[in-house]
């Protein structure tokens, strides 16, 4: 949770995922201005934004579990605080009763308290609002349509079915039968005319779609041995492995005998430059 | 008592109902009047947070109402838990601007600004039941590249 999601998660909301990030990070900054911050770090904002919307979401799946709890398909208010109250980490006044009524919450009148106490800042830019109405009306029951399930097991509470499209004739067999055939024909009809048209852009003179009538043999051996083929292998690059090898040798042994003459040089050389350490070794010797 | 209770706009339907029924004593009434007028309020009150976005999230959580007033009142409550934190953060901040100037004050600080940092974010959201971790080597601000010791405080 470090780093919020920047990638594009499901497209199952209406809203783009980047625009709903990015209203989400102002609000969020608007919010954070009106408590007295001048700044943010970008990475600050959007963990913030992020949980700004993780709590929405939070409340919503927890309203929606107490109502589906109790044995209905739309939260209502009572559900709604039920939830605030679970979320209200540090309590609320009168948590401790716990035969309190629900419409006379501590969290609610502490919501009252914050509208009453903030000011009111809404949000900077008007925001396109969905296509199709508000959510509640996308889809209604049966009883709320007023119609009566097709099915007699089907409750009236359940949303309508969707219409049914007008379906086909079936087929016979015959029929697509005949239908695949003709298909066939005129793939085969098409094809020649694809490959006059392949031809003059194709670099081998044939054409991909089709296959030349005859072709050359290709057989395989396997476990003839790998001696034999690193032996191609060389002669088809004109021998450059062996002559590599061959100077790798050369090379190999010209640095030897060089640093062999080297190392006698180098400790002439030495003696010479730095006459210090040698007779502190000698010196050594000595005693 | 489902079928009576989804058909349309039940979660609006089920708030004036309640109040009548639950209003028995006079200071109980007093509440649910002030409480009442709280929600009615909300139709006029916009929040910070837009009811667009409020309403894409609850859609992806599973809440479905088209009762205006509990989408503002989620808008509320979020606005509220954001700029608790925000406040919480802001006090982290305050002491670490005003820390430094008692210890050494050859070292001045540049900026007097107050900037949301992750540091005081994530002290702040630990209270509030979100752990949250500064990113260790991220090379976002002129102090990641600061000793621990020093970047810590």
């Amino acid at each position: 949770m470090g780093t919020p999601a920047k990638a594009p998660r499901d497209a199952a909301g209406h809203l783009p995922c980047i625009l709903q990030d990015a209203v989400s990070t102002v609000s969020t900054a608007q919010i954070l201005r009106s408590s007295g911050y001048t700044a943010a770090e970008p990475a600050a904002l959007r963990a913030l934004s992020d949980i700004a919307g993780r709590y929405v979401a939070s409340l919503g799946s927890g309203a929606s579990a107490i109502a589906e709890t109790r044995g209905r398909t739309e939260p209502n208010l009572v559900d709604l605080i039920l939830a605030l109250e679970d979320h209200s980490l540090g309590g609320f006044p009168g948590a401790s009763d716990p035969g309190r009524p629900v419409l006379r919450s501590g969290a609610l009148s502490e919501l009252a308290g914050f509208v009453r106490a903030v000011r009111e800042v809404p949000f900077a830019k008007p925001l396109p609002r969905r296509v199709g109405g508000p959510r509640g009306k996308a889809w209604e029951s049966f009883a709320a349509a007023g119609r009566e399930p097709p099915l007699k097991h089907v409750p009236r509470w359940l949303p309508c079915f969707p219409e049914k499209p007008e379906l086909e004739p079936k087929a016979t067999n015959e029929e697509a039968t005949a239908k695949w055939e003709s298909r066939r024909r005129d793939e085969g009809k098409a094809n020649p005319e694809e490959a006059v048209a392949v031809k003059p852009s194709g670099d081998g003179g044939e054409c991909r779609g089709l296959l030349p009538e005859k072709r050359g043999k290709v057989s395989f051996r396997v476990g003839e041995g790998a001696k034999k083929r690193r032996l191609g292998f060389d002669q088809q690059c004109g021998g450059g492995f062996e002559r590599f090898t061959e100077m790798r040798e050369k090379s190999a042994a010209l640095m030897r005998a060089a640093s062999n003459h080297l190392s006698a040089m180098e400790m002439e050389e030495t003696r010479r430059r730095c006459p210090v350490t040698p007779c502190s070794v000698e010196g050594l010797n000595m005693t | 008592m489902m079928g009576s209770n989804s058909a349309g706009g039940g979660g609006g339907a089920m708030v004036p109902g309640g109040m009548g029924a639950a209003a028995g004593g006079d200071g109980r009434h007093d509440d649910e009047a002030v409480l009442t007028e709280f929600l009615s309020s909300l139709m006029d009150y916009t929040p910070t947070i837009p009811d667009e976005l409020v309403e894409h999230y609850l859609g992806r959580s599973g809440f479905h109402c088209p009762d205006l007033r509990l989408t503002r009142l989620v808008a509320v409550a979020t606005q509220k838990f954001i700029s608790d934190i925000a406040s919480d953060s802001l006090q982290h901040c305050k002491a670490r601007v005003a820390a430094p100037i008692k210890d050494n004050k050859s070292k001045q600080p540049k900026d007097r600004r107050l900037v949301l940092t992750m540091d005081d974010l994530s002290k702040a959201l630990q209270e509030h039941g979100v752990n949250l971790k500064h990113p260790e080597y991220f090379a976002d601000s002129p102090s990641a590249g600061m000793a621990p010791a020093a970047r810590e405080e």
